[in-house]
């Protein structure tokens, strides 16, 4: 049986270097990965509906005497009508610009009937044939969005009245 | 820190950490905003989306894509665009006949697929519209009242996330 030797490695002070080249390439090699494959533009959806004919039963849920509530948008007008399904009907008109202090003020309108009415969410919105998309989806957003902050800086989504229904799809 | 040497005996250092930092925070950055949706989707070049300050995240692929010079339906050409109008020819009713084409087409497939989730009440009946925010309501009008035909009722408009 042989024996062996114990070797003493002695351990010298020297300048230790650390080489951070690949970590580099690794680095470099990630960044243009995630560059390449990154989608720069966050992207959300709006929830509407159309009407439709349908053969269920009705909501029995359905309080006896709630609010409707319609919209309908020109190219420079919003129009917001308000009544009671039961009487007192309560019925009320108003007309805002169609401009940003306007949609502004529309919103502002839409708070305080939902202030007043916290169970109702459905809108049934109207628009001419010549409003645009994007004026479309602003008016959505004032109906839709609370922009109420919230405490931890954040707005309230889908919370003022939630179920929007294009009226104007209709054959 | 990297040492470049020279032919003489003087030895050049090239300070890297700032790079280093630099490339820490750009991994970071795009790993942060790399998962926060829960789909990647890029939208058409050929069209610009309307600002939106929705918090709801897209969920679904488009499948009807209103470019400014075309529809699409699950990226096949379905008609043309000028002007923001279809051609008379391809409408009836107030629809684009080809639209509703390809959208019933669409809806008796998904129905085939998975009749399971539509008997459930499941999301069947939505089509997700990306559309060009410079066109009006008249096509919109067209194209909902179109897949209204082929038994789509709930649409989700996909919108450019606005920072509030």
């Amino acid at each position: 049986m042989s024996r062996r030797k114990k070797k003493h490695h002695t351990v010298t002070i020297q300048d230790v270097e650390l080489n951070i080249m690949p970590f580099i390439d690794i680095f470099s090699l990630l960044n243009t990965f995630l560059l390449f494959t990154a989608t720069f533009v966050s992207l959300g959806v709006l929830r509407v509906q159309v009407p439709f004919l349908s053969n269920a039963t009705p909501d029995t849920k359905k309080p006896a005497r709630s609010l409707e509530v319609n919209v309908t948008v020109s190219r420079d007008n919003i129009v917001l009508n308000s009544e009671y399904s039961q009487p007192p009907k309560e019925k009320n008109t108003s007309t805002f610009y169609s401009s940003n202090e306007g949609v502004a003020a529309f919103h502002r309108a839409l708070l305080a009937l939902k202030h007043e009415n916290p169970k109702d969410d459905l809108v049934t919105l109207y628009s001419d044939d010549d409003v645009s998309y994007e004026k479309l989806v602003e008016i959505i957003d004032a109906i839709k969005i609370d922009s109420t902050i919230e405490n931890d800086g954040t707005i309230d989504n889908d919370t003022l009245f939630p179920k929007v229904v294009i009226g104007s799809v209709m054959l | 820190m990297a040492v470049a040497g020279g032919a003489s005996n003087e030895t050049l250092s090239l300070p890297i950490t700032p790079m280093l930092d630099i490339f820490s925070i750009l991994v970071t950055f795009l790993l942060m905003s790399y998962s926060s949706d829960p789909i990647s989707h890029d939208p058409n070049p050929a069209l610009e989306l309307p600002d939106s300050l929705t918090t709801v995240s897209l969920d679904e692929v488009p499948a009807v894509i209103v470019s400014k010079n075309e529809i699409l339906v699950n990226d096949k050409k379905v008609v043309t665009v000028i002007g923001g109008n279809v051609d008379q020819q391809h409408t009836t009713q107030g629809a684009i006949y080809p639209l509703f084409q390809e959208l019933t087409k669409l809806h008796d497939a998904n129905q085939n697929y998975g009749d399971s989730v539509a008997k459930a009440g499941g999301k069947l009946s939505t089509l997700t519209l990306e559309m060009d925010k410079k066109h009006n309501f008249e096509l919109l009008k067209m194209i909902m009242l179109s897949a209204q035909q082929a038994k789509f009722i709930t649409f989700k408009l996909l919108v450019s996330k606005e920072k509030s």
